[in-house]
């Protein structure tokens, strides 16, 4: 066989083929592959398309502005700022906006949006969203526009009516258009409506107000313009920023998603990969036929080489096509959703963004899987004229040495990022999958040792068997390959799950703690207002009437709003110093909690997110100066954790709230109840008395805590649904690969027969065997799932500042383990009991 | 016979010389042979059959897996599997097929020694005439029917049937 071309290699796949067997192996392959890169593809899609949507929303709707001049309060500042930017000489263009978040409320449903209101004429230099906005229907028009799914989601269509809820206030609105993909692109899926800036300002109640001014100046001469705009920002104490800022405020709002998420699809990766490469293991026997076979006809290393590509590429170019059809119904049926707490404050959108580096990593992982699990199983074979057998020896040796010392080191190196810097977890972390990797292999042969002892004790057959057929060579990669996905699957399981519970525990009690600081709370109604920042009239309170309902005791105002200091969007919490506990005590992590609270309530103090204070080098005690629209000096009185809003959060009195967001209504009434009636009571005789406005809610303490812990909660729920996929990925993983190493065993179990085997002690060892592999994979898996649930909890802690309670999660451990272990072997008790039907024979080789 | 019975016939009174591809790949020598034993007794099993695979001449080859082992020393790891039960017939077929001239002598010689030590009987089947001299009795099957065996028949002659009973 001297050089083989394509057309012999074409030949010799083809004639493979023919094999019904080859064939059926072969798609199963394919399948597993498939399945692998489905998993990746969608969940990269998954973590890419929530920053995604609000960096094109961002871009869209800015368009050439290099800058933005923006109020720091959320009154806004007044449209005279316009002019005077319009009358620097290097500014060319100036587009001032105005907007709100609001609640559009149609015949079927409600959404919370933000409201732009645009000048028509001048929105020929903003980017491509509002300028088809512009030319087709927004000119004159006293209406806004609505992307046209949120409009059918709502139940009202063009020249329809809608009602807009901003704070307590009702307007009824006309829906002059609705957009569509055609006309705003992907954008078609953001939160938005668009309406003319006088309409808009009429609406909100803020006549000659904006919120932002977009400015293109003169490239040439940047830095004169930029220092002219500076000093206008300085003297109307706004905030001089870069045109698309708010994907700079988003990147560090979502950055503890992102990361929990890139860790994810990290594992979900692996996961897939190790499906991609155990189903691949099924075809090695026909493979390693092959080569036994085309070697002794002449054919060299590099012929085999080229057969064996060929048979890669094929599986693996099919696979990715398949899978990536497959992972984008994933990305749409399973991640299609929107954790609402970041909706609060950005403008995100339920988009799908798929980026080209979606598509690479995916097709990546498909073939290299592929071409990994062609060749790694033949290395032995193919390489066998080059080394004589004694050094092959000594080389698996030297390679087992190397493997236990690069998985130490690596466990080595996590313990020491566990210890000294807990902001690598994430390179931590990896390391501890390539330990858990790496080491597979020797723990596996340390637990099949430690049952290769016990069921001496046992006595079993079926458990003799197992152990001899899980030290044999020829199953060894495929053992491994099955318990190290098992392991993987559950190692991500266990960590996730347990870094999900200890930040849901610590969420829920900073919510907690934040809402008990009164009974009962007037807030506007809306849903995703939790926080509470949306503003609303005084007047949409009646004081006299509320302070006559029985039960009514002392009641305060509370402001919030959301403040950008430095590249974070603030949560401010103003609450007034008569509560008794205006600070949540359990969240203070440095500071006295009860001194810190006098002094807020004295004024002039503040306490501020743990992380905000070590970018800006503050300590308890110390001075700085807030970046209100009042800018204001204030000192350093405890430090907390975020609060639960990832970019931080400052707590202040009302009164020093007052003062640095001068003229700023209550975003809520917070009410204690008096002479020992219960809150629940209590509410229904405020809303009975119709004390307050219909925009506003009465809540009891409790019920906002559950509102908010499960708008909180939803911010986690893509980190369950991708966990969830690789728990499913990782059972049927197993399930399938076991499932065919069980199959491939036909001829041995009929040559057994023949020895006078019963069908229940086969079937024995069939189950034994599954079970020793799943439960020593799982177990590997579970027990570096917990060292790694200890490292990602404190590095969520430590890097984003998130309130934690640090447990570890042995019962989410010991689930995982239990689940993918019971499925699987249940799984593949099918196969295990079909197979030994077969015939007693002693015809067919076995292998 | 029920099932169970034949599971039972199968396990005690019958052992069956396969082909030497039918070993456990991967599985030790002393593991593959004592695959009935295990049925046994799964303690004794290893004990019991290493004094046979001694005698068969693999006593230095006890933990070699089968991969390790030549095509005589797999097919002698397979005689000492059939006779691990002492059964009362052996069933072979084709045990030499797979050796060379020496190594099938050598097979066959401890198959006749091992059976006449053990009051067994030995059914071979096999295209091998060198194994008729191994052999208390040899037939021939030709053509779908049992005949009397000469060695010197040419080609072509016809044979006569063994009568009934035979």
């Amino acid at each position: 066989m001297a050089g083989v071309n394509l057309s012999g290699i074409l030949y010799l796949y083809e004639i493979r083929l023919k094999s019904k067997s080859a064939l059926i192996q072969e798609s199963f392959a394919v399948l597993g592959i498939a399945i692998g890169v489905a998993l990746l593809f969608a969940s990269q899609v998954a973590s890419t398309s929530l920053t995604s949507s609000v960096t094109q929303l961002d871009t869209q709707f800015v368009g050439s502005a290099q800058v933005q001049l923006e109020a720091r309060g959320p009154e806004g500042i007044s449209d005279q700022l316009l002019s005077e930017v319009k009358r620097q000489p290097d500014v060319q263009v100036a587009l001032p906006v105005l907007d709100r978040q609001v609640n559009v409320i149609g015949h079927t449903g409600e959404r919370s949006v933000y409201l732009i209101g645009v000048n028509p004429q001048q929105v020929r230099a903003s980017g491509p969203l509002l300028r088809r906005f512009s030319a087709r229907q927004l000119a004159g028009q006293q209406a806004i526009a609505l992307p046209t799914p949120l409009a059918k989601e709502i139940g009202v269509g063009p020249l329809q009516t809608a009602k807009l809820q901003i704070g307590a206030n009702f307007i009824e609105t006309l829906v002059g258009t609705t957009l569509g993909q055609s006309e705003i692109g992907e954008l078609v899926h953001s939160p938005v409506a668009v309406a003319p800036i006088g309409y808009a300002q009429r609406v909100a109640g803020a006549p000659g107000k904006i919120n932002l001014i977009f400015v293109r100046y003169n490239p040439a001469n940047a830095q004169v313009a930029r220092a002219a705009l500076q000093r206008l920002a300085a003297r109307w104490n706004v905030n001089l920023v870069p045109g698309a800022f708010d994907s700079q405020l988003f990147a560090v709002a979502v950055a503890p998603e992102s990361r929990s998420e890139s860790l994810f699809s990290g594992i979900s990766a692996l996961v897939g990969f190790m499906f991609a490469l155990n189903a691949m293991l099924i075809t090695v026997p026909s493979r390693r036929a092959l080569i036994e076979d085309i070697r002794p006809q002449g054919a060299s290393r590099w012929d085999t080489a080229k057969i064996l590509l060929f048979d890669a590429l094929v599986i693996g170019v099919i696979a990715c096509a398949l899978g990536l059809v497959l992972g984008d119904f994933l990305s749409v049926a399973v991640f299609h959703g929107t954790p609402s707490y970041l909706a609060v404050a950005f403008p995100v959108g339920n988009n799908r963004v798929v980026t080209w580096k979606c598509f690479a990593l995916a097709i990546a992982a498909g073939l290299g899987a592929a071409i990994i699990g062609v060749f790694w199983p033949m290395r032995e074979i193919l390489a066998q004229a080059l080394q004589p057998l004694s050094d092959r020896a000594d080389h698996r040796r030297a390679w087992t040495v190397a493997r236990v010392a690069v998985g130490l080191c690596c466990l080595a190196f996590t313990t020491a990022i566990l210890l000294f810097d807990t902001q690598a977890a994430l390179v931590g972390n990896i390391a501890l999958v390539v330990a858990l990797v790496v080491l597979m292999p020797l723990l596996f042969d340390v637990l099949v040792r430690l049952f290769e002892q016990l069921s001496k004790l046992l006595d079993g057959v079926g458990s003799a068997l197992a152990v001899t057929e899980l030290q044999t060579v020829q199953t060894r990669v495929r053992s491994l390959a099955i318990a190290a996905t098992a392991a993987v699957a559950v190692f991500g399981v266990v960590e996730f799950q347990g870094i999900q519970t200890n930040l849901e525990n610590g969420l829920n009690t900073s919510s907690r703690d934040i809402d008990a600081a009164a009974d009962l709370w007037v807030l506007p109604s809306g849903r995703l207002n939790v926080q509470p920042t949306t503003p609303f009239s005084p007047t949409a309170v009646n004081t006299a009437a509320l302070a006559r309902v029985p039960g009514v005791g002392q009641m305060s105002v509370f402001r919030g709003s959301f403040l950008d200091w430095g590249n974070r969007r603030l949560w401010v919490l103003a609450p007034s110093g008569s509560l008794l506990h205006p600070i949540p005590s359990s969240q203070v992590v440095s500071g006295d909690p009860t001194l810190a609270a006098e002094r807020v309530r004295q004024g002039g103090w503040a306490v501020l997110s743990q992380a905000l204070a070590a970018e800006h080098d503050l300590h308890v005690g110390q001075t700085f100066t807030l970046p209100a629209p009042r800018p204001l000096r204030l000192r350093v009185a405890a430090l907390t954790t975020n609060l639960g809003w990832a970019p931080g959060a400052l707590i202040l009195s009302s009164s020093t709230y007052a003062q640095a967001w001068p003229s700023s209504p209550p975003t809520a009434i917070a009410i204690q109840t008096s002479g020992g009636a219960s809150a629940a009571v209590v509410r229904n005789r405020i809303r009975q008395a119709k004390a307050v406005a219909p925009g506003l809610v009465v809540e009891t303490s409790a019920e906002r805590d559950r509102r908010r812990f499960a708008i909180a909660k939803e911010g986690l729920s893509r980190l369950t649904q991708i966990r969830l996929l690789v728990l499913i990925a990782a059972i049927l993983a197993v399930i399938g690969s076991m499932g065919a190493m069980i199959w491939q065993r036909r001829d041995l179990i009929a040559f057994i027969k023949v020895q006078g085997y019963e069908e229940s002690t086969l079937r024995r060892w069939l189950l034994c065997e599954a079970g020793i592999l799943l439960a020593a994979g799982c177990l590997i898996g579970a027990v570096f799932g917990l060292y790694a649930q200890l490292l990602g909890s404190r590095f969520l802690a430590t890097v984003t500042g998130f309130p934690i309670v640090f447990n570890i999660e042995i019962f989410a451990a010991i689930t995982s383990f239990a689940l993918v272990s019971v499925i699987a072997f249940v799984a593949v008790a099918l196969p295990g009991y079909l197979v030994v039907r077969v015939p007693a024979n002693t015809e067919s080789p076995a292998y | 016979m029920s099932r169970k019975e034949s599971h039972a016939y199968r396990l005690k009174q019958l052992g069956i010389i396969g082909q030497p591809r039918n070993l456990m790949p991967g599985a030790r020598a002393v593991q593959n042979a004592s695959l009935k034993l295990l049925l046994a007794n799964v303690r004794k099993a290893q004990p019991t059959i290493e004094p046979l695979l001694c005698q068969l001449g693999l006593g230095d080859r006890l933990q070699h897996r089968t991969e390790q082992l030549s095509m005589g020393e797999r097919q002698r790891v397979l005689i000492a599997l059939a006779l691990s039960m002492d059964p009362e017939l052996v069933l072979a077929d084709e045990p030499t097929g797979s050796l060379d001239t020496q190594r099938t002598r050598e097979v066959l010689g401890l198959l006749r020694d091992l059976c006449h030590e053990r009051q067994m009987a030995l059914v071979l089947a096999t295209h091998d005439p060198q194994a008729a001299y191994f052999a208390d009795q040899v037939h021939e099957l030709r053509d779908g029917h049992l005949t009397e065996y000469r060695p010197d028949r040419a080609p072509g002659e016809p044979a006569a049937a063994l009568p009934e009973g035979a």
